[in-house]
């Protein structure tokens, strides 16, 4: 992201987090409103300051950035949207189905939906399935059996 | 001395050599996995050592703890995820070092460096552990306030390209941390109508989410086919020594001290120590700007002082019966439980015990280099399995972890919430680094503010009259002043030299970054 539009993107969510928290902190007072209110303040003047600076960095500067910065590596934000979203419902799915079932279910999708579209579908479905089961398997061996980590209760079993 | 021979001649003991190969082995898995903290690991095999000897059970106490610490360096390498929070500072280069194909360099020096910083300590413990227990005595509200200002104080040098958006950062992950109960009155804040809320933002769900999960996101948008080109470098292991014994010793020796005074202070632990140590190495290199690309001065730094850190926990503990961390507390009760009273009794009515322990600690950290070794060279295996594969995996790990901290989903639902801030933080330049550096400092910060807005009304004088009172409080601000002035400092005389010759710019970034 350029310099421009970052500085602008940062001081807007700076701005609109402090706000947030402004909204929250009505009942608050003495000791426990002072550190957050500190931190409102600080908050509220630094996006201030960094989205006003990004309006007014120059475009013609904008253009020379480029050549002082490495350059970005290219992103795909079909494959960052597919696995954000994937992940949310994930999580979301775990109190229904136990944690085990649905990561089954994540990491079989998500291995067949990322991995390298240039091999077969078989093949894909092949080792997207060792993937799934070894995973699991040494998720269960190694927190519940050994460590005795719990893992999150379903609503069925 | 009449105690320590037959100390040493207990390490000799097989059963003792087993125990402390086991418990290192368990501790670098345990340390190395998201979620899972030394704390964790040390609690969960309390249980099993009450089947032994109170001195076994204590050395392979001490064996996991020791482990877990280095171990979270493993993950911090290879997939920037501190294992445990005392590694966060250890992502700053040792992640560069392993996307720059140098994952062994990383690894071989944060497993040296930390060897070498828990032997630190572990001096520290044996031969100042009167005086130092003394002298953490005397640190109150005003002293732990101005440490974690201190602490807090590295924003300024993580940050020195965009100090602005660096210390943003740091402020809005200082925010997170006031969610939940008020730790000075008890009272509810910011859960937004939601009452799980009310436990709060844990810290390491957060930094799950802040490294691991953004990582996630940025890795599977790269479309790259592997983690990161891995070629082992030939020779790795004696070049990192040679690094070390020469170019880092006195960043070694500084970070070890560090580590150990930091790590006696009650509630202030490794990650406090790596981030103060990795602050101070970079503030007196002379090439700063080298640190985040992978050096090995910055690793070194970080490792060798969360290590130290261990030692320097142990002496509160051991002499004053004060737990100098989360860890030290459970050994403590292990300690109890067999009916030993911590004090300075415990060199001489169990002097047997005591320095048998502590000499087992000399052990275990030259123990850990070949067990380091062996499953360093084991982990690197990491870096040849196809991204999405890791991807996901670490996404479910990251779950498993998250959860098993608090057994809640809330914190698995942080760690989501927190990918997402990290990744976007990465894209609009705030750094998830200072943030992280927040949340791990905010609670501590804000309860001590709170003891000196008592001491004030109880004095009838004003928070900072309350501050000027302590000679040491005063001390951690000049530190505090000198560590923000000299990014700026630094800068100015970067311009300036830029000024005199042309040509400069240049030649300040020469240099392999690596070993």
């Amino acid at each position: 992201m350029r310099s421009r539009t970052s500085d602008i993107a940062a001081g807007l969510a700076t701005l609109a987090v402090a706000g947030i928290f402004q909204a929250q902190s009505g009942d608050l007072e003495g000791v426990s409103l002072l550190f957050p209110r500190m931190l409102i303040i600080f908050m509220t003047i630094g996006g201030v300051f960094i989205f006003v600076s990004g309006l007014l960095t120059p475009r013609a500067r904008v253009d020379e950035a480029p050549c002082e910065l490495p350059p970005e590596e290219p992103v795909v934000v079909k494959r960052v949207a597919t696995i954000a979203l994937a992940s949310i419902v994930y999580v979301g799915i775990i109190p229904v189905l136990g944690f085990y079932p649905a990561s089954v279910l994540f990491l079989f999708c998500m291995a067949m939906i990322l991995s390298d579209s240039s091999v077969t579908t078989a093949k894909r479905a092949l080792s997207s399935a060792i993937f799934t089961v070894a995973l699991c398997l040494a998720v269960w061996l190694g927190f519940a059996l050994l460590l005795g980590v719990p893992t999150p209760q379903s609503m069925f079993f | 001395m009449e105690f320590i021979w037959p100390a040493i001649g207990h390490l000799f003991d097989p059963l003792n050599i087993f125990l402390m190969i086991v418990g290192l082995t368990g501790g670098i898995i345990v340390g190395a996995l998201p979620g899972l903290t030394a704390t964790m690991g040390v609690a969960l095999m309390v249980p099993a050592t009450f089947a032994m000897d109170a001195t076994s059970g204590l050395i392979m106490l001490g064996a996991i703890y020791v482990g877990a610490i280095y171990g979270g360096s493993n993950s911090a390498v290879l997939i920037c995820t501190p294992g445990t929070p005392s590694s966060v500072a250890t992502t700053f280069d040792g992640w560069p070092l392993c996307k720059s194909g140098h994952a062994d360099i990383g690894l071989f020096t944060s497993l040296l460096s930390s060897s070498f910083g828990g032997i630190v300590g572990t001096v520290m413990l044996l031969f100042l552990a009167a005086p130092l227990a003394r002298f953490a005595l005397q640190f109150g509200g005003p002293e732990n306030f101005w440490l974690c200002i201190f602490g807090l104080s590295t924003i300024a040098v993580m940050s020195s390209g965009n100090m602005v958006k660096g210390l943003l950062g740091g402020a809005l992950g200082l925010l997170v941390s006031t969610v939940g109960i008020d730790p000075n009155v008890g009272v509810p804040r910011f859960t937004f109508g939601y009452y799980p809320l009310v436990q709060g933002i844990e810290v390491i769900p957060a930094m799950i989410g802040l490294f691991s999960f953004s990582q996630v996101l940025y890795l599977v948008g790269s479309h790259k086919p592997f983690l990161a080109d891995y070629v082992p470098t030939p020779g790795a292991l004696k070049k990192v020594f040679h690094a070390l014994t020469s170019r880092c010793k006195v960043i070694l020796m500084r970070s070890s001290i560090i580590g150990g005074l930091v790590g006696m202070l009650p509630g202030a632990g490794g990650e406090i120590a790596s981030i103060i140590a990795y602050n101070e190495s970079k503030r007196w290199d002379k090439h700063p700007e080298r640190y985040g690309t992978g050096v090995v001065e910055g690793l070194a730094a970080s490792e060798s002082a969360n290590n130290a850190v261990i030692g320097g926990a142990l002496i509160p503990m051991l002499t004053l019966g004060i737990p100098g961390s989360a860890v030290a507390a459970v050994i403590l009760g292990a300690l109890l439980a067999k009916g030993i009273q911590p004090g300075f009794k415990v060199f001489t009515a169990t002097g047997d015990l005591a320095y048998t322990f502590i000499m087992s600690q000399f052990a275990v950290n030259l123990l850990m280099i070949p067990v380091g070794l062996f499953l360093a060279r084991i982990m690197t295996k990491l870096l040849s399995i196809r991204l999405t594969f890791v991807a996901i995996g670490i996404v479910v790990l990251s779950v498993i972890g998250a959860y098993a901290i608090r057994n809640s989903m809330l914190d698995v639902w942080i760690v989501i919430v927190f990918g997402f801030i990290g990744y976007f933080s990465n894209l609009v330049g705030l750094d998830t680094g200072a943030m992280a550096l927040g949340i791990i400092l905010g609670p501590m910060i804000e309860e001590n503010l709170g003891r000196c807005v008592h001491l004030s009304k109880a004095s009838g004088d004003s928070v900072i009259a309350v501050f000027f009172e302590s000679p040491i409080a005063v001390l951690l601000m000049i530190l505090t002043a000198l560590s923000l002035l000299t990014p700026l400092f630094l800068d100015w005389k970067r311009k300036r030299m830029e000024a005199k010759c042309a040509c400069a710019p240049t030649s300040l970034k020469e240099g392999p970054p690596h070993a």
